[in-house]
């Protein structure tokens, strides 16, 4: 009977738990709008331009209707994953090395788990506007319409789904500038400074004071020649990181080229607290 | 339903006995929905309120009244009949036993609404399915020396799907399973084979039993409103499941010793493993697909396991018979490894599809494989307690006998289901993430503490 009982103990321990597959991306899943849109194009049904020719259809003043069959390919840069960014994505025309950017408003939260940062994308312009989400603010932008205020509303979630086509997942390097050197010109691109620290007044508050609503202001300075130069790095209080600490060390900074909210000045934004890399030595003039 | 059997049986010498059947069934089965009462109103346009599709579009604007037939109208015909054919064969020391079986089962949707969405499809007549059936078994018993025994036996069952799972929605239209995805339901393939170890005396009875079944190529239809098709689409879909295997092996232990003439000691126990064994495909139909169904390939289903109760159950018992005519028994009974019933379209790459194709860009496996998880049920204990008394009164008995089941209120999970609702990641993960999930699983408990008692007189 002891020899009975042992089998019947050796098949329990033989039970081990889970041996499930889950479904996994296979890498080889294909968007099949986005292989009609580049059908349409290899037929010359439609013609894909570069960021800075949709740019230039930009006309002060009004939203501009997109009436041709235009598509354009850009890379998405921003990020809202770390809230910094809401219902709008930064794109530019090449991963590296770029020459042109632009935003793009979707009425959409949490870009970030379609249009994420590095993905790249198609747009089927046809019946989008170029214009600004506030009048005057000097940042071009692609939207889904126009308001009474002559404003460019956003691209509404469904259309999204039909026009902003999602390609592939790519790299995206910044290219490294001095302060001096970034203008309008770089509006919409993700980049890199160098040998940048925070004013030693503002270090260890937090990067949005707690009583602002929106945005705060803090100026970072690099020792460029005999001089110094100043720019903004502006932080969204809805942040998940807007109550850090402002880093007391100099080093290196990545983020978008935009303008504040009334457009009076270019500003740096974070996509995350990480990308303040300062681990150096302050600035100092000789 | 009408039914008739047959049967016929001969001796053909000594050891040999020969027995025959034929049985007959015929099933006409007519399905509707009523209207019952009309609360006070003129009746019930018959439509569907959510597309807004005409349920009989031969008597479109005609409103339904108390106790007419509303939504869906059709008659099922099925008929099967069977022959049988049976061989006992009794030896010096062993017996064995050799039966086939065969037979016809057809199946045929009758439509009486023609229904929007399927117009040219609804009414009238579907295609007749046929099925064949066919069973052999055999088996052998051997005595080997005395008080001990060994038992075999084998069987294959090739079995038609039920109804059910022939018809991929029958309350709206006529399409067989075939006419939906390509190829009909097919029969399913059963295996299985025991061997048994018996050991008799006049005071222990014991067996030990190991065994395993495995079927394949079944089908399976079910119905449900899903969330996440193709990223964001929302339907009333029926699924259907095809080329199902499944695997079930075990082994059982049965043990009875007269301790005392009085006093007589049960103890069993058997342990299983019953699981899926294949990624079985799936496809679904709606009416609100524009292209009628959709095609969601394989379903990872391979060795979840299956909710069939416990997959482990133990007991230990006594009984008690006093020569004064009274008698009493307790059995603890221990049940491990009850699993839920898992969910087959959140197993397939529709699960991690976005609305354009792509997967989700915030898809985390780890994530998934903790939704996927399939929940295994507590293990529980259930204490059973038995009695009785009788007396005799003249040639007549008298008595009684009682029994209190699950005597200490265990509160436990006999079965239950995954919710298909949420069918993809997102959604998944949002439910799941709720205070309070709106399509989580449903359960089936088992009674708490249960009473009988029966009072007898015997003459």
């Amino acid at each position: 009977m002891k020899t009975l009982l042992l089998i019947v103990f050796i098949l329990i321990s033989c039970n081990q738990p889970r041996e499930f597959d889950i479904p996994k991306s296979l890498g080889n899943e294909e968007n099949q709008r986005l292989q009609s849109l580049l059908q349409a194009i290899d037929q010359n049904q439609k013609t894909l331009v570069g960021v800075d020719h949709l740019k230039s259809l930009f006309a002060r003043g009004a939203p501009v209707e997109i009436t041709a069959n235009l598509v354009v390919k850009a890379y998405v840069v921003s990020s809202d994953e770390g809230g910094n960014f809401f219902k709008e994505i930064y794109v530019q025309d090449h991963p590296s090395e770029p020459t042109s950017g632009m935003k793009v408003v979707i009425d959409r939260r949490e870009l970030h788990n379609k249009y994420n940062f590095g993905r790249q994308v198609y747009i089927d312009l046809k019946g989008l506007y170029v214009g600004e989400t506030r009048k005057w603010d000097g940042v071009i932008a692609l939207g889904g319409g126009e308001n009474k205020d002559q404003e460019l509303d956003p691209i509404s979630e469904k259309k999204a789904t039909e026009v902003l086509l999602r390609g592939s997942n790519t790299l995206v390097t910044p290219s490294t500038f001095k302060l001096s050197e970034l203008s309008d010109d770089h509006i919409g691109m993700f980049v890199r400074v160098e040998q940048v620290n925070f004013m030693i007044d503002d270090h260890g508050a937090p990067l949005v004071d707690p009583y602002e609503s929106y945005d705060s202001q803090h100026i970072i300075e690099s020792c460029e020649g005999l001089q110094k130069t100043e720019f903004l790095l502006e932080t969204s209080s809805f942040a998940d990181f807007a109550q850090m600490p402002i880093p007391t060390k100099g080093g290196a900074i990545q983020g978008i080229i935009t303008k504040t909210f009334n457009g009076s000045d270019l500003v740096l934004v974070l996509n995350q607290y990480q990308d303040l890399m300062l681990d150096q030595e302050l600035c100092s003039l000789p | 339903m009408f039914s008739w059997t047959t049967s016929a049986e001969a001796l053909l010498g000594e050891s040999t006995r020969w027995s025959a059947g034929l049985s007959y069934q015929g099933l006409k089965s007519e399905n509707f929905a009523e209207l019952i009462d009309s609360l006070g109103g003129l009746g019930l346009p018959n439509i569907d309120p959510y597309d807004f599709y005409s349920y009989n579009l031969d008597s479109k604007n005609v409103l339904i009244k108390t106790g007419e037939k509303y939504r869906y109208h059709y008659i099922m015909n099925a008929a099967r009949w069977s022959a049988t054919t049976k061989m006992d064969f009794s030896l010096k020391n062993s017996e064995a036993y050799l039966a086939i079986q065969y037979g016809q089962t057809n199946y045929q949707r009758d439509g009486k609404f023609r229904h929007e969405a399927f117009a040219n499809n609804s009414k009238g007549k579907s295609d007749k399915l046929r099925f064949t059936e066919l069973g052999i078994k055999a088996g052998w018993k051997i005595r080997l020396q005395g008080r001990h025994w060994i038992d075999f036996n084998a069987a294959f069952i090739q079995q038609p799907p039920t109804i059910r799972n022939s018809f991929s929605n029958p309350r709206e239209n006529n399409n067989t399973i075939g006419n939906t995805v390509g190829t009909d339901s097919s029969e399913e393939q059963l295996l299985s084979g025991d061997l048994s170890y018996y050991y008799r005396t006049p005071t222990i009875d014991a067996r030990l039993s190991g065994f395993f079944i495995r079927s394949t190529d079944a089908t399976e239809v079910s119905f449900f409103f899903a969330d996440g098709i193709g990223g964001d689409t929302s339907a009333f879909v029926q699924e259907i499941l095809r080329g199902i295997n499944k695997q079930r092996l075990g082994i059982e232990f049965g043990l009875e010793m007269q301790l005392l003439s009085t006093l007589k000691l049960k103890a069993v126990s058997s342990v299983g493993k019953y699981t899926y064994s294949n990624d079985p495909h799936l496809y679904l139909t709606s009416d609100d697909f524009a292209q009628g169904n959709l095609d969601m390939g394989p379903s990872r289903l391979k060795n979840y396991r299956l909710s069939v109760g416990p997959q482990q159950a133990y007991s230990l018992g006594f009984e008690y018979r006093d020569p004064n005519f009274w008698w009493i028994g307790a059995t603890v009974n221990g049940f491990a490894k009850s699993y839920l019933d898992i969910s087959p379209i959140s197993r397939t790459q529709n699960f991690l599809f976005d609305d354009d194709g792509l997967p989700f860009e915030d898809y985390d496996e780890e994530v998934a494989e903790k939704l996927l998880q399939q929940e295994r049920f507590e293990d529980f204990f259930v204490v059973n307690l038995v009695g009785g008394k009788s007396w005799k009164l003249g040639n007549k008995y008298i008595g009684f006998f009682g029994s209190i089941n699950n005597l200490l209120g265990e509160i436990y999970k006999t079965g239950g289901y995954e919710q298909a609702r949420s069918s993809n990641y997102r959604t998944l993960l949002q439910d799941t993430q709720a205070l309070r999930r709106r399509f989580g699983p449903k359960y089936w408990y088992g009674r708490g503490t249960t009473f009988f008692f029966n009072l007898y007189l015997r003459f």
